[in-house]
């Protein structure tokens, strides 16, 4: 099994559509590899214990696609928010960016009315970027994506250690919830 | 002499206006970030003259920050489209939040600039913009709403075309956005990310004050453009169909004074809330309504609604009447 940092080096494009291709061919999972075109992408080792796919959407490095990932976690947690922990530790493949700020922890996930409210740690607004439509579509458009992929979730309101953050330099208004509409159509699959 | 030129220019453009014809449409420029808000930066070589205030980081570093960039384009763009007879408006003429005002929060301060768009009744609305991501990045991207009428549509290409050609850098292309500043202003309105302030060769391009003219004039030849092939349509909200045709209201009384009960109530659970009379005809009467707020697209009334609902508010979303004026 190659590793997904020896898979780097095809380069940040190829890999996402290589990754887009494998996900959009595999089936239910749970074994510790996919193959797409040759290439095998690592996904984590399955465990002794019953698996289950979510999926989790990362930007490329230049925030042109959104991506999504297949991650396997164990069964039986709620969906949202293991979708959420998901996000928060990063892709698993090179040539995606991390979506959340090194250490963001999701301190709660809960939905209603087909709106999620996500509790993120300080953290989160600490690693804020301090400008650029690139930059925060990077951050805040995965979260969307991600939530919004679990069934029934439309919108997502996003909380900072339970309050509206206030973001120096960003061009969103977080006191309302975010659809993927407020992000560009990024070629994502649905 | 120069000035029989440029009228000649502007003759043989088809801008010329003579006695009586529409004025040129009012445009609002807003140059993104300000103050304590200093948007994205950028790392330049050590002494690279930038004709804006020298910045630098705790390193020593010499630093160049978006605000900064944002303010020195829209003030060429300002005196560009001034030159050619356009009547403008800028949300910020310093180092400060939108409006001129010191920062207070980020919300306050991009309301601050649709808010003053809105009030003087500006027709185009221009927001300036520098990205960033990763140092690595590259190009041009200009944004409008996903709602945003035909109008919008064509202004962000045609600038995007003319910021693309002058400054050479790779095509990102006209992207849709739910940015405040997209979503509340009430004319066409589009956000141009010219260049990648954190990647070294696009901070040294926006470095350069000859290259910061050029944006500028893109921006500006965008909205001549803009005019040109609009005709008519390009002078107005009322002709773009982009009036605040929703209101949010928190309840309707027959008593004035339990209206303004309720918006009191309204206002201490963090909203906005005005008292305004206006004829219900199923009651056939007079009611008095708590507004909380107005809107172009509905979805923003839709938000308002919900979120009034979030806190325990009745809330509905219905036509609003026409603004007194």
């Amino acid at each position: 099994m190659i590793g997904a940092r020896s898979v780097g080096r095809w380069g940040g494009l190829s890999l996402a559509l290589l990754i887009a291709a494998a996900l959009a061919g595999c089936g239910s999972g749970g074994s510790g590899s996919t193959v797409a075109g040759g290439t095998t992408v690592a996904t984590r080792p399955a465990g002794t214990t019953a698996r289950t796919p979510v999926t989790v959407y990362f930007a490329d490095s230049e925030v042109r696609r959104m991506v999504p990932e297949r991650h396997e976690i164990p069964a039986g947690g709620a969906p949202l928010r293991s979708a959420l922990d998901e996000l928060a530790q990063g892709p698993q493949a090179a040539g995606l960016l991390p979506a959340l700020p090194q250490g963001t922890r999701v301190l709660s996930a809960t939905s209603a009315g087909g709106t999620a409210r996500v509790d993120l740690s300080q953290e989160f607004a600490d690693g804020y970027p301090s400008g650029g439509s690139a930059a925060e579509i990077a951050m805040l458009a995965p979260l969307v994506y991600t939530a919004t992929a679990v069934p029934g979730i439309r919108s997502v309101l996003l909380t900072v250690a339970g309050r509206t953050p206030d973001l120096p330099g960003s061009q969103y208004d977080l006191s309302a919830p975010l659809t993927r509409r407020d992000f560009p159509s990024l070629g994502a699959a649905p | 002499m120069r000035r029989l030129a440029l009228a000649a220019a502007l003759v043989a453009l088809g801008l010329a206006t003579p006695a009586g014809a529409l004025a040129l449409p009012l445009v609002a420029i807003d140059p993104g970030h300000g103050g304590k808000d200093t948007g994205a930066r950028g790392v330049l070589p050590p002494g690279t003259f930038t004709g804006l205030p020298p910045r630098f980081d705790r390193d020593g570093r010499t630093m160049i920050y978006e605000k900064d960039v944002t303010l020195d384009v829209g003030q060429r763009l300002n005196a560009w489209l001034q030159a050619r007879g356009f009547p403008t408006v800028m949300t910020r003429t310093k180092d400060l939040a939108g409006g001129d005002r010191p920062s207070t929060t980020t919300l306050a301060d991009l309301k601050a600039r649709t808010d003053l768009a809105n009030r003087v009744g500006a027709q185009i609305f221009v927001s300036i913009h520098e990205n960033a991501l990763n140092k690595r990045a590259a190009g041009t991207e200009t944004y409008r709403y996903y709602y945003s009428d035909p109008l919008a549509r064509s202004l962000a290409v045609l600038i995007h075309q003319q910021v693309l050609a002058r400054l050479g850098l790779p095509d990102r292309g006209v992207r849709t956005a739910g940015f405040y500043v997209l979503r509340h202003s009430l004319m066409p309105a589009v956000l141009v990310e010219g260049a990648f302030i954190d990647n070294p060769q696009e901070a040294l391009l926006l470095a350069d004050p000859n290259e910061r003219q050029a944006l500028a004039e893109a921006l500006g030849s965008g909205i001549v453009r803009y005019v040109q092939l609009g005709g008519r349509a390009a002078y107005g909200p009322q002709a773009a169909g982009l009036t605040t045709k929703y209101w949010v209201t928190a309840g309707a009384f027959a008593k004035r004074a339990d209206a303004l009960r309720r918006a009191r109530l309204v206002q201490r659970r963090g909203f906005e809330a005005v008292v305004r009379s206006r004829y219900a005809p199923r009651f056939r009467r007079s009611l008095w309504y708590v507004v909380s707020g107005r809107f172009a697209f509905l979805d923003n009334a839709r938000s308002l609604r919900d979120r009034l609902r979030g806190r325990g508010l009745r809330a509905n979303v219905g036509p609003a009447p026409a603004p007194k004026t």
